[in-house]
Parts: C-alpha cells; sequence; structure tokens
C-alpha cells in the first residue's frame, strides 16, 4: 500500500457512500412523499440542498490535510510507518473477556449483533444505532458531531466523520457499576482502510459509568483502521473510559474527545500492547467548574511497533484539575511518541494541571519522541510537566540481585514497579490483569539489555 | 575446619585504577571480623567486589567461597550460595514493596537451596518474627522498599533482610554511619541474636563503638589496598586513641 492506493480508496469509500445515501434517501422520498417530509437540516448525508451536509464539511475539512504525511507536524513520527508493511506475524492475541460487561461488538466496522449484549440489559443505559441520516431522531448527536467538526487538523477524524455510515449512541443515566466493553475487531486481510462507527457516550448528571473500547486483529494484514469516539460527562457525573489496543496486523487511528462540565469526573486509561501501530489522539475540554480530569497512558511496545499519543487537556473554566501521566516500556525498534498539549484558557484560573511522561527503553534500537506543549494565558494557575527517558536503575538491579534475585526476575520487579504506577490505577480488574498479563510475557520474551 | 571465605592477595580497581593492592583475609565460621581504615583505604571497594558490583575490575588474587570460586559467580548466585551485603547506601526501589521483594528473594533462594517453597502464611509469619528482631513496623512491608525510610530503618532494614537470607557471610558495609545510638544498638543487638557457630560475619567500620556492641575476635586495618595490621578486639580500642597515622607511618617504614 502506498499514499496514492490510499487516497484512492477513501475517494471510492466516499463516493459509495453518497451513492449509498442517495438511493436511500430517494426510496425515503418516494415513501413519504406525499407528507412532503424534507426535515433534512440537522441531516449528515447532504441530499437536502438547502445546506451543505456535515459529511460533505467533515470531507471538506480531511481535504485540507489529506492522508498526513512528515511534513505534518502532528503527524512527523507516525506518517513514515503509516505505509510500512507490519513486520510482525498476526500473533493471537489472549482474549480479554470482563464478566457481567455488557458487550458491544464491532468487526471489520459492522456492528454485530449476535456477538452483542441484550442492549437493554442494564437499567439506566440505553443504546441505539443511528444511521447517520436519522440524526433528528437524537439532537445529542447532531451536537456531538459539531463539536467534532470544530476540531482542526484532525484528518481521519474529519474522514470517519465523512464517510462512516452509522453511531452508536450510548445514553447513560443511572450509576453503572458493570462496564460496557466494546470489542472492535479487525480480521479482513485485504482492505485498506475501515471506518468503525462511531461511539458518542452521553453521561447525564450524577451518572456513573465505565467504557471499555478493546481494538484487537486477529489476521495479520495491515488495514487501517479509523475509529472516533465522544464523550459527554454531564455535571456530576463520574466516566471511566479505557482503551486497549493489542494484537498485531492492523493500523489503529483513534480519535477520543471528552467534553466534561462541572463536578464530574472524567478517568482515561489508554493502554497500548504491541498494536504494531497505534495512534491516539485524546482531546479532553474541562468546560465548567471543578471538572476533574484524569489521564494514565501505558504503552508496552517490542518489535516494530509504534505508540504514538497525542493529547490535548483544554481548559476552558476556572477551579478545574487535571492530571495527566503516561508510561512507556519500549523494546526492540520500537518508537514511542508522546505529545502532550495543555491549554489554560483566560477564564480559566486556578487551574491545577499535572502531565508527565516517563519511558524506560529496554533496547538500544527503541525510541521515545516526547514534546510537552503548554499555552498558558490566565495568570493565577498552577502547571507543571515533566519527562524522562532512561534504562532501569543500575543500582536498583545490583541491589535486587546481591538478595539472590536474578537478573531476569530484577528486571521485572524493576519494570512492573515503573508501570505499575499506572496499571494499578485500571478500574476494572480485568482489564488490569490483562494488561499486566501482557506486560509479563512481553518482559519475559524480550531480551533486555543491560 | 575449612574457611567460610578465603581471599587470597586480591586486587581491585574501578576504571583503571587500582584500590585493593592484594588483600589476603581468612574468615572462620563463628567469626566476626572487624576491618578498619581511613576513608580512601578501600574498605567499601572490598565489600562491593565481594558481592559481585559489576563495576570493579577484579585484577588478580582469588577469593574461595565454601570451596567455590566467588570471582566466578554473579552477584545472584553469590547471595544465593550465603552471601549477604548490608549495604551502606540502601537503595530506594519505588513500587517494589518491602514484602513483594523478599518474597521474590526468598523464594529464589530456598529454590537455589533445594529448600521447599513457603506458603504465603508461612512467609508472612516467618517476616513478623524476623522483624521483631530490629524492631521493625509492619507497615514496612506494604511500603516501597527504603523508599522514604530514614537512615536508621534504612539500616535496619538491611538487618531485616539478612535475618530473612540466612547467609552464612555477611558483609556489613558501614552500617553504623549514619546511625544514632539507639538505632545502633538496635542493629547490633541483631546482628548479635544472627550468630552462632555456623555464620560469620565482616564488619567494616570506621569506628569503634559498633565494635563495642558487635565484639569482633579480629581487628584489621586496611590502609591503601592492604591489611597493614591485624589483631584482636584491643586494636580497635588502640585505632580510637591514637588515630590512624601511627600505623600509616609504622606501614611506610615497612614498606
Amino acid at each position: 500500500m502506498n499514499k496514492v492506493d490510499l487516497q484512492n480508496e477513501i475517494a471510492s469509500l466516499y463516493e459509495q457512500r453518497n451513492m449509498l445515501v442517495r438511493a436511500r434517501s430517494e426510496a425515503e422520498a418516494k415513501n413519504s412523499g406525499a407528507n412532503g417530509n424534507n426535515a433534512n437540516e440537522v441531516r449528515k448525508n447532504g441530499v437536502s440542498n438547502s445546506t451543505v451536509s456535515l459529511s460533505e464539511r467533515a470531507f471538506a475539512e480531511f481535504s485540507k490535510i489529506g492522508v498526513p504525511d512528515q511534513r505534518f507536524e502532528e503527524w512527523k513520527y507516525a506518517a513514515p510507518k503509516l505505509f510500512k508493511a507490519a513486520s510482525a506475524q498476526g500473533a493471537l492475541s489472549a482474549e480479554l473477556v470482563i464478566k457481567n460487561a455488557m458487550v458491544l461488538t464491532v468487526e471489520d466496522g459492522e456492528f454485530i449483533i449476535e456477538e452483542s449484549s441484550n442492549p437493554n440489559m442494564l437499567s439506566g443505559v440505553t443504546v441505539h444505532l443511528i444511521s447517520d441520516d436519522n440524526f433528528e431522531t437524537d439532537p445529542s448527536v447532531a451536537i456531538a458531531f459539531e463539536s467534532i467538526l470544530e476540531k482542526k487538523n484532525l484528518p481521519f477524524a474529519s474522514l470517519q466523520t465523512a464517510i462512516e455510515e452509522y453511531t452508536i449512541a450510548i445514553h447513560v443515566t443511572g450509576e453503572i457499576e458493570v462496564p460496557i466493553h466494546i470489542r472492535y475487531i479487525t480480521n479482513s486481510l485485504g482492505a485498506l482502510l475501515i471506518s468503525t462507527p462511531t461511539v458518542l457516550l452521553f453521561a447525564a448528571p450524577n451518572s456513573k459509568v465505565t467504557l471499555v473500547e478493546e481494538h484487537v486483529s486477529h489476521q495479520p494484514g495491515n488495514t487501517i483502521v479509523t475509529s472516533l469516539t465522544s464523550v459527554v460527562a454531564q455535571s456530576g457525573s463520574q466516566v471511566n473510559y479505557i482503551k486497549v489496543d493489542h494484537g498485531t496486523g492492523q493500523k489503529s487511528i483513534a480519535h477520543t474527545t471528552a467534553d466534561v462540565f462541572s463536578n464530574a469526573t472524567f478517568n482515561a486509561y489508554t493502554a497500548c500492547l504491541q498494536g504494531g501501530f497505534v495512534r491516539n489522539d485524546l482531546h479532553v475540554r474541562l468546560l465548567e467548574p471543578s471538572a476533574d480530569v484524569h489521564m494514565y497512558g501505558v504503552s508496552v511496545l517490542d518489535a516494530e511497533d509504534l505508540a504514538d499519543n497525542h493529547t490535548v487537556v483544554d481548559h476552558v473554566a476556572p477551579h478545574c484539575t487535571s492530571r495527566e501521566l503516561y508510561k512507556g516500556l519500549y523494546g526492540g525498534k520500537s518508537v514511542g511518541v508522546f505529545n502532550g498539549k495543555i491549554y489554560v484558557r483566560p477564564d480559566a484560573q486556578k487551574t491545577l494541571a499535572y502531565q508527565a511522561n516517563h519511558t524506560l527503553l529496554l533496547s538500544d534500537s527503541a525510541q521515545i519522541n516526547t514534546k510537552p506543549q503548554l499555552e498558558i494565558w490566565a495568570d493565577d494557575v498552577k502547571c507543571s510537566h515533566g519527562a524522562t527517558t532512561g534504562q532501569l536503575d543500575e543500582d536498583a538491579l545490583f541491589y535486587l540481585r546481591s538478595r539472590g534475585i536474578g537478573m531476569q526476575a530484577a528486571k521485572q520487579l524493576l519494570t512492573n514497579a515503573f508501570v505499575g504506577e499506572v496499571v494499578d490505577r485500571l478500574p476494572v480488574t480485568e482489564v488490569r490483569e490483562f494488561v499486566q498479563q501482557h506486560i509479563n510475557n512481553t518482559l519475559h520474551v524480550t531480551e533486555i539489555e543491560a | 575446619m575449612s574457611s567460610l571465605i578465603e581471599i587470597k592477595n586480591l586486587r581491585a580497581g574501578i576504571e583503571g585504577r587500582e584500590i585493593l593492592k592484594g588483600i589476603s583475609l581468612s574468615v572462620q565460621p563463628g567469626e566476626v571480623h572487624a576491618i578498619m581504615g581511613p576513608n580512601g583505604s578501600g574498605k567499601s571497594t572490598l565489600a562491593s567486589v565481594l558481592a559481585g558490583k559489576s563495576e570493579y575490575e577484579v585484577l588478580g588474587g582469588s577469593v574461595e567461597f565454601l570451596g567455590q570460586d566467588l570471582l566466578e559467580m554473579n552477584a545472584e548466585d553469590r547471595a544465593r550460595a550465603g552471601l549477604f551485603l548490608a549495604f551502606q547506601y540502601p537503595v530506594e526501589i519505588p513500587g517494589v514493596s518491602t514484602a513483594n521483594f523478599l518474597k521474590t528473594a526468598v523464594t529464589q533462594i530456598r529454590k537455589f537451596r533445594n529448600q521447599p517453597a513457603l506458603g504465603p502464611a508461612e512467609f508472612l509469619a516467618l517476616m513478623r518474627e524476623k522483624m521483631k528482631l530490629v524492631e521493625m513496623d509492619q507497615s514496612f512491608l506494604s511500603r516501597s522498599l527504603n523508599e522514604g525510610f530514614s537512615g536508621g530503618e534504612k539500616k535496619r532494614n538491611e538487618i531485616f533482610q539478612m535475618a530473612m537470607l540466612e547467609p552464612k557471610l555477611s558483609v556489613m558495609d558501614e552500617t553504623d554511619s549514619g546511625l544514632d545510638i539507639d538505632a545502633l544498638k538496635i542493629v547490633a543487638d541483631g546482628v548479635n541474636t544472627l550468630r552462632n557457630s555456623d555464620n560469620a560475619f565482616v564488619v567494616i567500620t570506621h569506628y569503634q563503638r559498633l565494635l563495642n556492641h558487635i565484639v569482633p575476635d579480629v581487628v584489621h586495618v586496611l590502609w591503601d589496598g592492604r591489611i597493614v595490621k591485624s589483631g584482636g578486639k584491643e586494636l580497635a580500642l588502640e585505632l580510637e586513641e591514637k588515630g590512624y597515622d601511627w600505623i600509616k607511618a609504622e606501614s611506610a617504614v615497612e614498606a
């Protein structure tokens, strides 16, 4: 695959989608012709003559950048790897099973109802599949998309908005203890690009929910899989958002946005476990006072893996707190990227914002590119950032070995201690154990250079 | 009786600089040897070389430990065979709890020694018993290893580990540095309790005061990488009184 192939594929996917929507719309018009139903203002499909559709606007936005290359700063490190064939075999990845969870399964971009839980299984949660010419049935969906479109420099998020055919809208009104587990599975061997349904999570005031998004591929391949998730955490709500990438054979490009309102808590946990190629854009806005945001990340890479985490924390309102901690373990010839932007807007006085990115390089050929970017317009704030990169501490290793602990076990202890600060915080036991197991396996098979 | 450790003409250095210039020392089971000497004489280097710290380069000589060539063994195998170094500066390891660390160490050592593994309850009971020896609070078990411990707590933790690992030979590298008199007494009492006819201690120290509590059988004076004088416990008192200058003068004359 090269850039031209991908661009052609994208143009054809967009054209296919438009044809599909046009056909559907014409059929609909015939059926309801007598009623003169033309309430298409909020439609996404573009058949309305009076407004430029969301899809068209999104495609126009995508076209400004197109498929990004190295010259585009935000994709400086990831772009060169986008067209590189995955070197690893599609290793069969362990299965993440979360007891009692509400499971939603998306396979090669299609929602698979037979492999999903009953959408009504939890009281206080509704799940709707909304075809994108039916947004008027749920006004919050249109608002969410408007909010996504406001964001610039996210070519794949725009692309997905332009070409995806339906949306999974999850409304949470109660305090939900069992997690909602969305599995995005890639099996397709030949596809160049798969666009998964966009997920919109609306947490009503004082509700509570945990969303786990698992991206996994079981087959070797180079398919680019885009996903888009938008969270709205209304006042007093608590949202745990977990994203886990594992398995090889896909190139996962995900954009997650969260809008956090007064007294709401948004906790994000991002785990990149040998995903081959994972690009995450996580954008969080703190829109009302006393919003509280935690963002934790752990990347465990080997071979020629790439994990690129771009985060944006946008402090719009005063008296809000954000804490961000990303940790990486990079072995082989893997490449880690961390880019952390923090904006503190003029009104966001009394902001507390912390950011840290710490990396252990387990081999001489692994690399990390880390870049904090803080832009602060308010004057009464506390913001800090820090980044460290290193190898395992020799003195600590010797201390452990001098107590009879073998080299490999000593390295595991120290490495687990390093990532433990993030892993131990994962709020779903099964996910925590899954990530821990993966780290143990990786450390076991990775030849760590002392 | 055969020696626990037999050091012959050991020469070692770091970054091309020779620090130990020919040390010979033989320790029998049941003995306590004190090694004293001024700063820079090579005391800590000796401890590090014996424990197997890789920065140090052995330039010559031999060390036999329980009949094995110690210098051929890596650090973990030395510990498993029964050598213990009480560090002058115990390393802080955030994120690794004292209990987890000890569990790993004891498990690996017992496996090496062909002893059955301890169950969780047995292990906990053992830790509780050994902590009493140095009056350590149980809350230390769940805390990160040495992180935020005071100087005295770190040294007590070293003796606690010694008690857990049951070494044959313990090398104590300036365990008394940074200890107040109460902590010094706790540490010394702990060591005295662990003393028996099978094990031995090499106590490295600047000052005589620790030796009031851990009474040595032999005192050696290390100067410029060599043992220049050996004697009974009264030698330590003499050093305390007169300092090291007379030894330096004496050894200069001999040289």
